[in-house]
């Protein structure tokens, strides 16, 4: 067996190989995912803080339980669980009143006593407190109140629900703290920060006050309503893999409250979030690692089984000289077996060497330090599971071998053997027909659905490989007929040749795999990079510390005043998390600096500002000439209240109740919006009068409408007609008599009469036709239009419909915004929101509500720098700097992404196993081969033309397979890629998932593949070509 | 000394299933050789020879009548048994040296390879080196097969096919794409196998030099027994069921459909043409 195995040690050194790749296939993928889950939960928890995973126990002193502390809340937590948790921090906070200096009101301060304390702080000057009401102050208070080391601060101690009398504490100053940096000690507590800062207390603005340092012995029972925590951080030792199904059942299953603790104690972890978290990763590697790794083991069975039945063509003479000298049928094929089982087992331990090599070396580049090194037992079954492939293949194809007679096997192969439809290929065709109608329908799942793509072209290479014969026979036969011998010789030698259907059938399956493989990562790549620009909307995000919009945008045109290079933006939320949020951009800078979805055209041309220039209003008095012809409804009396008699006053027409009043409406360029009373008119009547009221605005403001109001209660109704001519300042007009530099007017209710609608008039006057019940009716300046228009991303707010809904303004204020266009998803806000104009909004004026953001977006992460410096000399603080890139490398570092890089070592994988298919055949024949040229040589033909017909012969198979597996390997991406999670998140991917086949990408990888098997096809016929030679006609060993 | 096999069929037939028509290669082959006997198959090619040897082998099952080896039917054996014939009783050099030797092993290793089923089967064989000693290649029998002569590498399938000591050797064309020397070693060995093992040899054969050196030759034609040659003296052989081949010379005398009167004049069996003479239809 040996000296079988050493005479072909060419070929057997290829087997060797390729066992060796087939068995890396098989062990790699479960080293790999178990490496990726380690770099999973070693990610989860650098990126968790001390205090996301430790568990706290919260509980309040109360009516039965006077007098507890810290360390009576260890009872609440089982023992189990107490197990997984070291030693914990106890801690006890009061509140407290503490008057800073004697001519100031009392501070809220927080009394706290915690554990080991005084080793977290730097105390400077003084000591750590140990007797009852000893307390440390921050040294910023010391400083900032003038506080001495000694000094007694009174505070009263709150009562337990106020029935019981109230009591006075003198906490004695010992010392003052400065807080070390100790995350995993402080966790979420945050000693200092509040000295000074003002606190708005009710009605009343009040210093902040630092927390004062106690010991725990402070705490005695006069405390009543003090509450105690316990916080256990997590013994992240005993945090593993394999612990974290039993760590999820303590803290999900028996839960995490003890009946013995104290009553009414809380117990919180937000560890399972972090566990369901790692959950989510490795159900996505669970899909993705044998999606990817089921078809490469197929790829590689499938070329085993296929080499194995070349090889056991080849030793067809030596099976059949066995039976010739007696041995059985059995014995012949286990001789076959035998060699080759053993030539494949050689292989077996050097893949597996290889794939721990190869996820050594991964863990070292590319997996997160602290992965540990680790052979689960999964890679050792997918050894044993190579193994059995192995032996099965070899079996499968040596059987043959026992079916034939000797005389059959010292027969070459028939033609009408190679021509017949074998039971494989219609076992194949049928699963791949079967698996394409199930994905397709969206009804297939498991493993035949993870096979489907290269079953696809399994099936397709097997049917083209048989078609491709009579193909080639018809050639041979023309090329006969018209003298072309070369050609002639090419197509023959694949007619006769098994090697085509093999080469044909593995390329097909190789290449499709790599198309398929390549695909999925560009796609995911394609996917991850839009999740990450919808992220931040642009390269870089830049969040500030400005809350007015008009000045961050002033500061922002300041450092570029064009816009090319950053762009404000707003975003403004709604408390209710399921709400639409509000994102406003300069439309005009959208383009040059913000991402837009793959697929998705904002029509951004529909949100720019209107063409009226905003009214700058800078002078002292607002002057012009009121004229108003006003009524009442007919009849109506004017009730006024009665007099001390009681008695109703007749009616009463003139003059007619409270006048009616005319205001204007300004934006400051703070962004503060303010209304001005211009004139008062009376209620009913005829008139007119000299405008001359003071504008107030000493920097200058924006004009923002105008408003009209019937201050008359007694009055149903005003309605008339109003003229202002020539309103401007100062004297000077301001020329806003055109229609178009005034908005429609809306109604401020749907089923409301009044109105303040602009009539048609001539010279420098504005008309106006008045119906007012009361309601301010406004008239706003066409600067910012009625109803804003919007991108809406998600449904209609309720209330609202596609023309019109209320979204929030970046003041803050409703603000009406009609639908433009429906767009999948939205910057920074995602599937839900709503995109407006910044620069028509900010005309608005205002300030920022709490629950809004004011950002800059940078066009490039070049000039980020520059932009924060710039907004810094605007006196605008970057708070925070996001960039695209660390959104994207976020995404990388998902469990999802480092699965599907698997992609690449598949598609190298598949790659090399089709190049050693080529070669393997070529060495198995190239004896007959050459022995067969040689004779044509003899014959007459030149070796030129031999070598040229040889090399065709190789290449043809190669690129036939090749196209198949483009094709084959584009339609299993279309059907499959939706079986590949993306994201580690469950929810719906927004931006909406883009899984179209990613074509450059695909004909690059393929062009690259078939480059490379072409090289290799025509390297073996070449080296084959090279042996032909006279003297092989007469060898034949 | 080993005694050599008899060789006998009644009526065998062979017909080869091809795509769409048959082949019979065989037509109803009576022979019968002796044991110990050296007989050479001759005859054109497609006649029909190698055939017969395969069937002598039990490579193949006739499709009628019979092949009797020493005590073996051949045509009613199981396959198991016909495994237990081939690894002791016979001994197949087929066409082509290489195509008889496992190319990975010497020709020791070959005749070791050859015995194992024998062995198994609790049959006596001789030492690999007495049978490559018999065959006179002891010297070569280590030597990479690559690296043998091309006579040698005939002798050296010779001792393969003579591994087990087998009653019977056949040959098919062992003397083919050989040197005169070489033919002439292959011969003297086939001789003196029969001589010292007293081995039954049937070969195929197209080359008259070897025919002239083998004591008696079986000529086959269109799947029959045409005739046969004893010491140079040509014979044509009446079958079994009363026909006669004429010898090729005869044909011409006398043509297919040519009516002849057999007479026995003083013991002499006289053919006489009827004149103008052929049979109708």
């Amino acid at each position: 067996m040996w000296a079988a195995i050493r005479y072909r040690r060419a070929q057997a050194a290829f087997l060797v190989l390729l066992s060796t790749l087939v068995s890396a296939c098989a062990a790699f993928a479960p080293l790999y995912q178990r490496s990726l889950e380690q770099a999973l939960l070693r990610t989860a928890l650098s990126s968790a803080s001390v205090a996301d995973t430790a568990l706290v126990v919260r509980g309040g002193r109360g009516p039965a339980n006077p007098s507890f502390t810290s360390a009576a809340l260890e009872a609440s937590v089982p023992q189990r669980v107490r197990a997984l948790y070291r030693t914990p921090i106890g801690a006890m906070t009061d509140s407290v009143e503490i008057r800073p200096a004697p001519n100031k009101k009392p501070s809220p301060a927080t009394l706290v006593s915690r554990d080991r304390v005084c080793e977290h702080l730097r105390i400077v000057p003084g000591t750590c407190p140990s007797a009852k009401d000893e307390v440390l102050v921050s040294r910023a208070d010391l400083r900032s109140w003038d506080w001495k080391l000694g000094q007694v601060l009174a505070t009263p101690v709150p009562g337990a629900g106020g029935a019981a009398p109230a009591l006075t504490r003198n906490l004695k100053i010992v010392g003052a703290y400065e807080v070390l940096p100790a995350p995993a000690y402080w966790m979420r507590t945050r000693l200092d920060g509040k000295s000074g800062t003002p606190l708005v207390v009710g009605t009343e603005v009040l210093p902040g006050v630092d927390d004062l340092v106690t010991s725990e012995a402070t705490f005695d029972s006069d405390w009543r309503q003090a509450q105690a925590t316990l916080a256990f951080p997590l013994d992240r030792r005993l945090f593993t893999l394999d612990s974290l199904g039993e760590i999820s059942e303590l803290l999900h299953g028996s839960g995490t409250s003890s009946r013995q603790g104290i009553d009414g104690a809380l117990v919180e972890t937000r560890l399972p979030v972090l566990i369901d978290g790692i959950r989510v990763g490795q159900q996505r590697l669970q899909v993705i690692v044998p999606l990817l790794m089921a078809q490469l083991g197929l790829l590689a069975a499938a070329v085993l089984l296929l080499v194995a039945q070349a090889a056991v063509e080849q030793r067809r003479p030596e099976a059949a000289l066995a039976r010739l000298r007696g041995h059985s049928s059995h014995g012949a094929a286990r001789l076959v077996r035998r060699e080759l089982t053993v030539t494949v087992a050689l292989g077996l331990p050097l893949g597996f060497a290889l794939a721990v090599v190869l996820t050594a070396a991964l863990r070292r580049v590319v997996l997160p330090a602290g992965v540990p090194f680790e052979v689960p037992w999964q890679s050792l079954a997918g050894l044993a599971t190579a193994a059995l492939v192995c032996v099965v293949m070899i079996r499968l194809a040596a059987s043959p071998v026992q079916r034939l007679t000797i005389s059959a096997l010292l027969r070459r192969v028939g033609g009408e053997r190679r021509r017949r439809v074998g039971l494989v290929d219609a076992l194949a065709v049928a699963l791949a027909a079967f698996g394409v109608i199930g994905l397709g329908t969206g009804s297939l799942q498991g493993p035949l659905a993870l096979m489907t793509p290269t079953l696809v072209a399994l099936a397709a290479g097997l049917v083209t490989s048989r078609l491709v014969v009579p193909v080639v026979a018809a050639s041979g036969r023309a090329n006969v007929r018209r003298g072309r011998v070369g050609a002639a010789l090419t197509a023959f030698g694949l007619e006769r040749r098994p090697a085509l259907r093999t080469v044909v059938t593995v390329v097909s399956v190789a290449v499709a795999l790599t198309v398929f493989a390549a695909n999925a990562v560009v796609v995911g790549e394609r996917n991850w990079t839009a999740r990450a620009q919808l992220e931040t909307g642009a390269p870089v995000m830049l969040d500030t510390d400005s809350r007015s919009p008009t000045a961050l945008l002033s500061a922002v045109r300041r450092v570029d005043p064009s816009g090319d290079v950053a762009t404000p933006v707003a975003v403004v939320r709604r408390t209710d998390p399921g709400s639409t949020a509000t994102l406003a951009v300069v439309s005009g800078d959208f383009d040059g600096l913000a991402f837009q979805p793959r697929g998705t055209t904002y029509r951004l041309g529909a949100l720019a500002p209107p063409d009226v220039a905003s009214v700058q209003l800078r002078g002292t008095r607002v002057t012009g000439r009121i004229t108003w012809d006003l009524a009442i409804p007919a009849g109506e009396t004017v009730q006024l209240p009665s007099g001390q008699s009681g008695r109703p006053r007749p009616p009463v027409t003139e003059p007619g109740g409270d006048p009616s009043e005319l205001r204007i409406r300004v934006t400051t360029p703070d962004g503060q919006r303010l209304t001005r009373l211009l004139a008062q008119v009376p209620l009913q009547g005829k008139g007119s009068a000299d405008l001359d009221a003071p504008l107030l605005c000493p920097r200058g403001c924006r004009l923002d409408g105008l408003e009209f109001r019937k201050t008359a209660e007694l009055v149903s109704a005003v309605t008339g007609r109003l003229t202002i001519t020539g309103l401007g300042l100062d004297g000077r007009s301001l020329r806003l008599s055109s229609p178009r530099q005034w908005n429609r007017f809306t109604a401020p209710a749907t089923s409301s009469q009044d109105t303040l609608r602009l009539l048609p008039s001539r010279g420098d006057t504005i008309a106006l036709e008045i119906v007012n019940t009361g309601f301010s009716v406004e008239l706003d300046h066409a600067d910012v239009p009625a109803v804003l228009p919007g991108l809406l991303a998600g449904p209609v707010p309720p209330g609202g419909s596609v023309a019109g809904f209320q979204a929030l303004g970046v003041n803050g204020t409703p603000v009406t915004v009609s639908a433009e266009q429906t767009v999948p998803a939205l910057p920074v806000l995602g599937g839900q929101g709503v995109l407006v104009d910044y620069e028509t909004l900010a005309r608005l004026g205002g300030t920022l509500p709490d629950t809004g953001r004011l950002s800059v977006w940078v066009g490039s992460p070049a000039d980020a720098d520059r932009v924060s410096a710039g907004l810094a000399a605007q006196g605008v603080t970057v708070l925070g700097r996001h960039s695209e890139a660390e959104s994207k490398a976020r995404l990388d570092e998902s469990a999802a992404a480092r699965g599907l890089r698997l992609a690449v070592f598949t598609g190298v994988m598949a790659v090399l196993l089709a190049g050693l298919v080529v070669i393997v055949l070529t060495v198995t024949g190239w004896r007959v081969v050459a022995r067969d040229m040689a004779a044509l040589h003899l014959s007459g033909v030149p070796l030129a033309v031999l070598r040229r017909a040889l090399v065709a012969e190789h290449v043809v198979p190669v690129v036939v397979g090749a196209v198949v597996g483009l094709v084959c390997g584009l339609v299993s991406s279309v059907l499959a890629m939706p079986l590949v999670p993306l994201f580690d998140s469950a929810a719906d991917p927004v931006p909406p998932l883009d899984l179209g086949p990613a074509l450059p990408a695909v004909a690059a990888v393929a062009l690259l593949v078939v480059g490379v098997l072409v090289a290799v096809a025509c390297a073996a016929a070449l080296g084959a070509g090279r042996r032909i030679a006279l003297r092989r006609i007469r060898d034949s060993l | 000394m080993t005694r050599g096999l008899r060789v006998t069929t009644r009526g065998l037939v062979h017909i080869y299933r091809a795509e769409g028509h048959d082949v019979a290669a065989l037509s109803g082959v009576d022979l019968t050789v002796a044991p110990g006997e050296v007989v050479g198959l001759l005859g054109p090619s497609g006649a029909g020879k190698s055939t017969l040897l395969t069937l002598f082998g039990g490579l193949m099952r006739p499709s009628a009548g019979r092949v009797l080896v020493g005590d073996h039917e051949l045509s009613t054996m199981s396959e198991a048994d016909l495994d237990g014939f081939r690894a002791a009783e016979v001994g197949l050099v087929l066409q082509g040296a290489a195509r008889n030797l496992l190319p990975y092993f010497t020709a020791r290793q070959n005749v070791d390879f050859a015995q194992q089923p024998a062995r198994r089967a609790g049959r006596d064989v001789p030492p690999p080196g007495e049978v490559l000693e018999l065959v006179g290649m002891d010297g070569a029998a280590t030597r990479p097969l690559g690296s043998l002569p091309p006579g040698q590498l005939q002798l050296a399938a010779l001792a393969v096919a003579l591994a087990s000591r087998p009653g019977l050797l056949l040959g098919d064309e062992p003397t083919s794409q050989l040197h005169h020397s070489s033919r002439d070693l292959v011969l003297d060995t086939l001789h003196r196998v029969n001589r010292e093992w007293g081995t039954t040899v049937v070969v195929v054969t197209h080359d008259p030099d070897v025919a002239a050196r083998l004591p008696r030759t079986v000529t086959i034609r269109d799947g029959r027994v045409g005739g046969e040659g004893r010491s140079g003296e040509e014979y044509a052989v009446v079958s079994a069921d009363g026909s006669l081949p004429l010898p090729p010379a005869a044909v011409d005398a006398f043509p297919p459909g040519a009516l002849v009167r057999v007479h026995e004049i003083e013991g002499v069996w006289t053919l006489v043409p009827e004149s103008g003479g052929l049979q109708d239809g």
